[in-house]
């Protein structure tokens, strides 16, 4: 080896030695909640940071998945019902390598005593996307500074639009489902996703078990009702797995008449996703599921978790404020008005000069 | 694996450069070809097999003329009389213009198949449909990057005709010219001439080369992660719902698409440069401050610079010296006069040009309208040119006035806005729909009143401040300062303070993270 290249190589390795350095710099001042309202903080950053937020080990069950699981549980609603605390620590399209970092980054404070994963995220599949992942997670669990690095937009705006109560944000829209009443009997076409488990998501899955068993953690594999992404195959495929991994598998596919579920009012994408009456009969479900079957104990009245009563109330007026509405006809409305009010204001004073 | 992507940035590159540098230098081509069918696999599967065969035959035509030419060369030499040698020729030229259609034919058909057909057939059946009758659909699987391939294996073919360099005799390395990794998803279209002897020479990896393309990839990530990507959601969100909305909103849409483009199509090409640079090839340029342009001819000379010269190498220039238009200029010049014999060459020359041009871009009217409404611009500027310079005299008017150069360069813009708004029209129906409204209920506080919640003030922001860097960066270069050559020349301390500026400005600013939908790259759709 010359000179020349052992210097070029020395001096490869300084830049990347220093890049790498900045980057453990900038995650280890990356904090968060310190230094942006909460509120300003939006989409998968909210999650995670509310998360973070909680009082330590105080969070009984974590539920896991894509947008299916958060729009289909809400956390309020289950301490209303049973006093269990609960958070979603999942996320829109989320894949199981993110998956696996959200539940190792959520047990930093928390030992939740269950872990329960939505099945749709199992079946996600894309090739090229999934490589992307794999790679991509490690770093942004390894560096705050790139997985919060969108954080910077909470300093120019305003305010956040969306509400995040322990991970559910409320959606009423009411569109009803009107296809096939048996809609597992139907094909499901969806490039991203396949009919059964890949192996790459099956050895994912077996890393959050191993981490969760380590931890005494129980995985619940269950299936949140849904026309447009459930079949027979589907939840068969899903019974058989999570039969082979030894873990308990609930398909609310095939409890919707036990459940009450009236697909005409309870979905608020023409059955894709649950909307609150939905997400309020799940809840009602997994509620007395929970008190029949498992170890969990009811905290309502218990002073160290004041805090739940507090946010149920606030839970409850803005469902009450949000009636027929989303969060973007709120923050609209609400534009608008100051923009009325602003335009109003200066139309006045615009008069008054031409008065004098 | 796009370009674009931490798989492609933070492992496959690096591993190529790793195994490239590794191999002995005879076997480096061959890492090189490797990786380009790799990556190609990895886009389009089993396609790479059309790719192959394109190589092959391409190769295979490039021999085919070869030999006719030394045939006709032993042939000319036992040849006597030049009258005899000149009848020889003729002979061979046949055989020659046979291969040259063969070799054009096929390539083309291919592409036509590939993007065309179904589009042919739509229309047809439109008719048809009249008739009581329909012709069915063609399953067409879309091998990435044909569009750049075939156009670089035709101008091969026709560049081995015409003799500009003989043909290549090493299957590989013609199969490496047309596949070389980095530019097969979107260009820039070379010559073989400019790339070929570089990819085939394996020279070892250097520091200066390492710098050059280091820089150079960082700075197209920031064009596309900082800006145009941000403004993907905007212009997806107004062109997509174009009906709810009017006057500034489409001037907005208009302009918004313009730059996300540039900055995506340039940025994109910075990354391809860059990574063929690291290996020392030197790709042709694609861009040069196209919004520095007085014109609209000039804003092609500086816009999708490879896919112009090949247009004007392949099909302007053999038009402008065909038999017909040279019979053309004769005749009109004597019968019109010396203007209307210019104009009419022009515009049989511009307007296949333009036509292909068009299509090139895609299957669909809107694309055909926008050739078509360059082509009349660019023959409008034709026919004007003798007589602005007589309005200039006459008025005593500078044409090198400054004021009148910022005139020329905002009309400018005001044309390639409008061309990019049909461009990325719905359709050219939508288009028009875009166009006419915008004259309808125009007010510039509509854009605050009512924006649209699909782009935060924070990307605003971004947008904005990122624009107005690269704007910087390309009025400097426009202006003689070459900004790039003065980072890699500095001293390593300053150098790498502007590459950590680079990368933490991207990793800050950009847009990517979990849940973040990468924005493909627009002409690898093309």
């Amino acid at each position: 080896m010359t000179q020349s290249s052992t210097k070029s190589i020395v001096k490869l390795i300084l830049f990347g030695g220093i890049t790498l350095l900045a980057l453990v710099i900038a995650s280890a001042m990356m904090k968060p909640t310190k230094w942006f309202d909460e509120k300003l903080i939006q989409d998968r950053n909210a999650r995670t940071v509310q998360m973070m937020e909680q009082p330590a080990y105080t969070i009984d069950v974590f539920n896991l998945g894509d947008s299916l699981s958060t729009a289909g549980f809400s956390p309020m609603e289950l301490w209303r019902e049973q006093g269990y605390t609960s958070f979603n620590i999942g996320a829109d399209g989320i894949r199981m390598q993110e998956a696996y970092y959200a539940v190792v980054e959520a047990c930093e404070k928390q030992k939740p005593r269950y872990l329960m994963i939505e099945s749709l995220v199992l079946f996600r599949y894309a090739m090229g996307q999934d490589l992307q992942m794999t790679l991509s997670q490690p770093l942004y669990h390894r560096f705050a500074f790139l997985k919060y690095h969108n954080i910077w937009k909470s300093l120019v705006e305003e305010e956040g639009i969306m509400v995040y109560h322990r991970g559910y944000t409320i959606n009423q829209n009411v569109w009803e489902y009107d296809g096939e009443e048996d809609y597992l009997l139907l094909d499901i076409n969806d490039p991203n996703s396949k009919l059964s488990v890949s192996a790459l998501n099956s050895m994912t899955f077996d890393r959050i078990k191993r981490f969760c068993d380590a931890r005494g953690i129980e995985i619940i594999i269950y299936s949140m009702p849904s026309a447009k992404n459930y079949n027979q195959v589907r939840v068969d495929a899903m019974a058989s797995f999570a039969k082979d991994k030894g873990v308990t598998y609930i398909d609310l596919n095939e409890k919707t008449d036990e459940m009450g579920l009236d697909w005409t009012q309870d979905t608020n994408d023409g059955g894709d996703h649950m909307n609150l009456n939905g997400a309020r009969k799940v809840v009602k479900y997994y509620g007395n599921y929970f008190r029949n079957n498992l170890d969990l104990t009811d905290h309502r009245g218990d002073p160290a978790y004041s805090d739940w009563d507090e946010e149920l109330v606030e839970y409850d007026k803005l469902v009450e404020e949000m009636e027929g509405k989303s969060y973007l006809d709120i923050y609209t409305e609400k534009k608008e008005k100051e923009w009325d009010e602003k335009y109003r204001k200066e139309d006045t004073t615009n008069n008054n000069d031409v008065k004098k | 694996m796009a370009i674009y992507t931490n798989l492609y940035l933070l492992v496959f590159l690096p591993v190529v450069l790793i195994v490239y540098q590794l191999a002995p230098k005879k076997a480096r081509w061959g890492v090189l070809l490797a990786a380009s069918y790799a990556l190609y696999i990895s886009f389009s599967k089993y396609l790479v097999l059309l790719l192959m065969a394109t190589s092959a035959f391409t190769w295979g035509i490039g021999l085919w003329l070869d030999k006719i030419g030394e045939a006709c060369k032993a042939k000319q030499a036992e040849c006597t009389d030049r009258k005899q040698k000149s009848e020889v020729k003729k002979e061979f030229q046949k055989k020659r213009v046979l291969a040259l259609r063969v070799g054009v034919l096929v390539l083309l058909g291919i592409l036509f198949y590939v993007n065309y057909l179904n589009f042919v057939i739509d229309n047809m059946n439109i008719f048809l449909g009249k008739l009581g009758t329909q012709l069915p659909l063609v399953k067409v699987m879309f091998p990435m990057g044909i569009s750049f391939y075939t156009l670089e294996a035709v101008g091969y073919i026709a560049d081995v005709y015409w003799e500009r360099y003989p043909a290549e005799k090493h299957l590989g390395r013609l199969a490496l010219f047309l596949s070389f990794f980095p530019q097969i998803m979107e260009g820039p279209i070379a010559r073989y001439p400019d790339t070929s002897e570089a990819l085939f020479a394996g020279e070892p990896l250097n520091m200066a080369n390492l710098n050059e393309g280091f820089l150079r990839i960082i700075w197209g990530l920031f064009k596309k992660m900082v800006v145009s990507d941000r403004l993907s959601y905007l212009t997806t969100h107004l062109f997509g719902n174009y009906q709810d909305y009017h006057g500034s909103f489409i001037v907005l849409a208009a302009i918004a698409y313009t730059i996300q483009l540039y900055l995506e199509f340039s940025g994109s090409i910075d990354i391809v440069i860059g990574s063929g640079k690291l290996f020392g090839v030197t790709l042709p340029e694609n861009f040069n401050q196209p919004f520095s342009a007085q014109s609209a001819a000039e804003f092609w000379r500086r816009w999708h610079m490879s896919l112009g010269n090949w247009f004007k190498n392949y099909v302007f220039y053999p038009i402008t010296v065909s038999p017909m238009v040279k019979n053309w200029n004769k005749t009109a010049r004597k019968k019109y006069g010396k203007y209307w014999s210019m104009v009419g060459t022009s515009a049989m020359a511009l307007f296949p040009v333009w036509v292909a041009t068009g299509v090139w871009h895609g299957a669909g009217w809107k694309y055909l309208f926008y050739g078509m409404y360059y082509f009349v611009i660019l023959l409008f500027g034709v026919a004007m040119e003798p007589i602005k310079e007589k309005n200039y005299a006459k008025m005593g008017l500078d044409p090198n006035a400054r004021w009148l150069k910022i005139l020329r360069i905002l009309k400018t813009w005001v044309i390639i806005f409008t061309g990019e708004l049909f461009f990325n029209a719905v359709n050219l129906k939508a288009g028009f729909h875009m166009f006419f409204s915008i004259f309808g209920n125009f007010h510039i506080s509509s854009l605050w009143k009512y924006w649209p919640n699909v782009i935060t003030t924070g990307d605003v922001w971004a947008i904005c401040v990122g624009s107005v860097i690269v704007w910087i960066v390309g009025f400097l270069k426009e202006h003689g300062v070459d900004v790039r050559g003065k980072i890699l020349n500095a001293r390593t301390p300053y150098k790498w303070s502007v590459y950590y500026l680079i990368i933490f400005a991207i990793l800050l600013f950009g847009a990517y993270g979990t849940g973040y939908q990468p924005v493909d790259l627009i002409y690898a759709g093309f």
